[in-house]
């Protein structure tokens, strides 16, 4: 397994389930959208927007520099994400067997995400108390060993 | 460029300039402690190394921007575990280490200037995290070009 992980290289030879690819390509265009409209470059929806809405955290109540402070970090936030997504895009088109990495680092991100958010004293905002980051760790993992494992060759008996 | 940033294979036959690595361990280091260092001591990162006023901020919002600078804290970690794979395994990725470091840094650094926390208003002096960053910043712009820069390899020139 740990040479499936960490090959001798990282070409696009591509050995694993082809759908673990379909899940890669969901999930990183899941996170690009996120980290774009974190970053506040989303014309339509502004990050503040998004940070009260989707994050539920209410600015309002801040002061005008703690909603600052805030709406800052949650731009660097996005900002780390997107450079995570860029690096996907690149295994998904130029270097597949570096897929499986890419899974696993993406789930262990995710896990220690939710670590943090139980170790909050947070509740109700920024994924607090939410079910659904729990599924994207299960979808990541499914799609760690989906790439893990090899697809049927086509060739067979050829 | 596209060969030395995106070669058909990242391993390790690394054709750029030694210097590079030897930059790129201690900005890795440097990295991996400043992300430990704001997921763990999050409240004297905030206080100290970014000279936020967190003690004068509700109850509220210090939670939420705590949180949000443990979450963010995670990134750097993990890119300086990039940088380490490539530096062990994977030295022809190193160019791309760099440049994804340093578009990084210069994005965070874009994002505070377009728009600077008002308690920061000039006299603008910059905090030890500013500083730090800044220095980086020279140094991945540095790293970037080194690890671009062929060097002779006396076995190629002769085959």
């Amino acid at each position: 397994m740990m040479d499936r992980l960490f090959p001798a290289r990282f070409d696009n030879d591509y050995r694993g389930h082809p759908a673990a690819l379909a899940l890669l390509g969901a999930f990183l265009l899941l996170k690009a959208f996120a980290s774009i409209n974190q970053i506040g470059v989303n014309p339509w929806w502004s990050s503040r927007a998004v940070l009260q809405g989707v994050e539920a955290v209410p600015l309002r109540a801040f002061g005008s520099t703690e909603a600052d402070v805030a709406l800052t970090l949650f731009a660097w936030w996005g900002v780390e994400g997107l450079a995570w997504a860029l690096l996907g895009v690149m295994a998904l088109f130029r270097y597949r067997a570096m897929v499986p990495l890419y899974f696993l680092i993406a789930a262990a991100t995710k896990i220690a995400d939710q670590a943090i958010v139980e170790a909050s004293p947070l509740t109700g905002m920024l994924g607090t108390g939410a079910t659904p980051p729990y599924a994207a760790i299960a979808l990541l993992l499914i799609g760690l060993a989906l790439s893990l494992t090899p697809a049927r060759r086509r060739d067979n008996g050829a | 460029m596209s060969g030395g940033l995106f070669p058909r294979q990242f391993d390790n036959d690394y054709r750029g300039r030694r210097l590079a690595l030897w930059l790129l361990a201690p900005i890795v280091l440097v990295k991996a402690a400043m992300g430990a260092n704001t997921v763990l001591n999050t409240r004297f990162v905030i206080d100290t190394a970014d000279a936020i006023p967190l003690a004068d901020f509700s109850t509220g919002a210090q939670e939420a921007i705590i949180f949000m600078y443990q979450a963010w804290g995670l990134c750097p970690s993990l890119l300086a575990m990039l940088g380490l794979v490539a530096l062990i395994r994977y030295r022809s990725m190193t160019p791309l280490v760099f440049l994804l470091l340093a578009v990084e840094n210069i994005a965070r650094r874009a994002i505070y200037m377009a728009d600077p926390f008002s308690f920061a208003a000039p006299p603008l002096t910059p905090s030890t995290g500013a500083l730090i960053n800044y220095a980086l910043m020279v140094l991945l712009a540095t790293g970037f070009l080194l690890s671009l820069w062929n060097r002779k390899d006396p076995r190629r020139e002769g085959a």
